[in-house]
């Protein structure tokens, strides 16, 4: 998977689970998805979202709000734990 | 029962002496006429112990999260509202210690210091209950200044305090949950008791419901939003501060029963009255209490020196033991009293009455059930408990 398409997964699933007030599509890959109205518990269901999509699991040290404020934020979580699987 | 006399050292010590001396002689009066514990405040204040979690480059007492712990469960021994108000100041003060990273905050923080200000807290909001996470108030414009106006649900002690903390929209049209943290000084304050603090415990905390205007000093005003605060060690520190409420005033309530065993044994020597296995019982739950905050000490120490005070992990500990320290304290104090019987019933000295009453606001300030469903939800992603 290229990064340009995890970060359309990725959208795809904060569109889904963000509970955002502002439509994704217009938002940068930097914004602040918390500011964007995205609660921590929506950011929970964005977690869950992520591992089904990617088939990944985040470890706890990752569960962390820094890790999930951006698509770009997530992106780089997610290329590193990639990085990690064999 | 209570603190051993070697584990009272230090801050504990001190507010042992303020409990033992101030608070608890004013006990009573505090809760019959649910007045602010004024004597405790000036004792705190005379002993520092309202600047402890501030570091001593800034005037403080440098103390550690522990040390209040033991301090706050001190008080809480003699007088549960005493004991609250420490918390809750020390909640702000250490606030302000993290986040107040800009050149007025700090300054400020010097002089809570210096003058021993008291820090009140107005997040709740009519209309919200006790979901502090959002907002519906919103700091505005008027005629140029940035200004607040907010209807509190609770605020205790905000009649008495020299610094109200509270926070707001950042704009009219920003999200519920964009929320900025600013703090107001008393005399920048317009506040209107909007309500009767007329409860069944916990009197002397004073907390109606308030409203209040007031100009809002950009300098005053915290660099990062509540939500992140609240998840980089703000929310781990007050939980574990009114949690440390609750153990101090579980201690208070097996002391009380202790008492009572010891004397009964002593008029039936040969023979174990019925009441000291109810007391050996009781003493297994608040092993359970301290145990719990114990655990979770332990944890925020480990975080803060691994810089880690983001972990969900410890969100959750600490929801957890919050929870778990306001559930033994009700069952605690309403078993301490059916040791005790009639006289822990009755009014007056030797009763239990009093910790029975305020042991209830520990099980909804906040309520449980909102801890129990934000763990639910974390529980979900985290991979070990
Ligand atoms: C002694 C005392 C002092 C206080 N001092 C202050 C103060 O200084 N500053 C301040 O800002 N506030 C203060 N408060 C207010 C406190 O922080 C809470 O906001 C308030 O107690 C909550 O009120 P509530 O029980 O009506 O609301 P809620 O928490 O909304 O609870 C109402 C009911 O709804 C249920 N419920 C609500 N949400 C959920 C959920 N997500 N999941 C499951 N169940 C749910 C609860 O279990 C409960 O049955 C104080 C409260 C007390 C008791």
């Amino acid at each position: 998977m290229t990064m340009e398409q995890s970060r359309e997964t990725i959208r795809e699933v904060v569109a889904a689970q963000g509970n955002l007030r502002t439509d994704i599509a217009h938002l940068g890959d930097d914004a602040d998805l918390f500011d964007a109205g995205m609660s921590s518990h929506a950011s929970v269901s964005v977690m869950m979202g992520l591992e089904d999509a990617f088939d990944i699991e985040f470890p706890d040290e990752m569960l962390k709000r820094d890790v999930f404020k951006s698509v770009n934020a997530m992106a780089d979580a997610i290329t590193s734990l990639m990085a990690t699987v064999p | 029962m209570t603190f051993r006399v070697e584990e009272r050292q230090g801050l504990t010590e001190a507010a042992w002496e303020i409990g033992a001396n101030v608070s608890a002689p004013a006990a009573d009066d505090v809760d019959a006429n649910a007045r602010f514990p004024e004597e405790t405040r000036a004792a705190l204040a005379q002993a520092k112990i309202l600047s402890a979690l501030i570091p001593a480059e800034l005037g403080g007492g440098g103390a550690s999260l522990s040390d209040v712990s033991g301090a706050i469960r001190a008080l809480a021994f003699h007088c549960a509202s005493s004991a609250l108000m420490l918390a809750m100041h020390s909640n702000e003060v250490g606030q302000l210690v993290q986040f107040g990273d800009t050149p007025g905050l700090r300054a400020l923080a010097g002089e809570v210091a210096e003058k021993q200000l008291l820090i009140a807290n107005a997040n709740s909001e009519v209309g919200l209950g006790g979901d502090a996470t959002r907002s519906n108030c919103a700091v505005e414009e008027i005629e140029g200044v940035p200004s607040l106006n907010k209807h509190a649900l609770a605020c205790s002690y905000g009649q008495h305090a020299d610094l109200l903390s509270a926070t707001a929209r950042r704009r009219p049209d920003a999200e519920p949950n964009d929320q900025l943290v600013a703090l107001m000084r008393r005399e920048s304050l317009v506040i209107e008791e909007a309500g009767e603090w007329n409860t069944m415990g916990l009197r002397g905390t004073c907390s109606a419901p308030l409203r209040f205007s007031a100009k809002i000093d950009p300098a005053l005003v915290y660099p990062v939003d509540f939500a992140y605060m609240g998840e980089h060690g703000m929310m781990a520190r007050w939980l574990i501060m009114l949690s440390s409420v609750w153990v101090g005033l579980a201690e208070a309530a097996v002391d009380q029963a202790h008492r009572h065993v010891r004397k009964a044994a002593r008029r039936s020597v040969g023979t174990l009255p019925p009441s000291a296995t109810r007391l050996a019982e009781l003493q297994s739950k608040l092993l359970q209490s301290r145990g719990a905050l114990a655990v979770a000490l332990d944890a925020y120490a480990r975080a803060a020196a691994e810089d880690h005070l983001d972990d969900t992990a410890l969100l959750v500990t600490v929801r957890g033991l919050k929870v778990a320290t306001s559930k033994l304290l009700v069952d605690i104090a309403s078993e301490a009293m059916s040791i005790v019987g009639i006289m822990g019933f009755q009014r007056g000295s030797g009763s239990l009455e009093r910790i029975v009453r305020d042991a209830h606001g520990s099980v909804l300030m906040v309520s449980n059930d909102r801890y129990l469903q934000a763990n639910a939800v974390a529980l979900t992603v985290l991979k070990r408990i």
